[in-house]
């Protein structure tokens, strides 16, 4: 369990998670915009997460699993692209908007695949278990 | 869910950008590959076996 854990568990998207939090907020909105303005980006972010998670949950039904994997891992992969590649300029107030939207998107992905796909592994007669396993267990 | 915040804010604090973001990069890859190799194991393993 550790193994699929450390591949596509929760402490994937923590990391990911922690790169938004600690990085894109000190290194990119506060150096561009200033510490003011973190808040209203992370509202992009959190709206996007929260509108995500609500759609993307009945989705699963309509596609399945793995189209609405790879769609998050794409967008979170071209968002991590164009932190590397992008210069940050303060005139570029949307993009600091859209970036953390779009990662919310991602990350809304993340919140409702990752349990589901847990489930899965685990098996639904179990679900103390795979709810514990993600949120709860110190050990990940 | 604890020890990947950990990671990641560990890696945050000992790192430049540029390297956490290759980081994260190349673990997210990883993850999805992790997860096809999950997703596809009984169609290839079934595949395999001639009974």
């Amino acid at each position: 369990m550790i193994i699929s854990d450390i591949i596509v568990g929760p402490i994937n998207k923590c990391v990911l998670t922690t790169s938004l939090l600690s990085l894109y907020t000190k290194a990119y909105t506060a150096c561009g915009l200033g510490i003011s303005q973190i808040g209203f980006v992370m509202t992009s972010f959190g709206v996007a997460d929260a509108v995500c998670s609500l759609v993307f949950g009945p989705l699963i039904k309509l596609f399945g699993r793995m189209p609405l994997f790879v769609f998050g891992a794409v967008i979170n992969l071209l968002m991590i692209i164009t932190l590397m590649i992008w210069t940050v300029n303060p005139g570029d107030r949307v993009l600091f908007n859209v970036i953390a939207g779009v990662w919310g998107m991602a990350d809304g992905v993340w919140n409702t695949q990752l349990t589901g796909f847990w489930v899965a592994l685990v098996g639904s007669d179990s679900l103390e278990v795979a709810f514990g396993e993600i949120y709860i267990s110190p050990v990940h | 869910m604890n020890l990947g915040l950990a990671l990641g804010f560990l890696l945050m604090r000992f790192t430049s950008i540029d390297t956490y973001l290759l980081t994260s990069f190349v673990f997210l890859l990883l993850g999805v590959l992790g997860y096809f190799i999950i997703e596809l194991y009984d169609m290839f393993v079934v595949r395999r076996m001639p009974w």
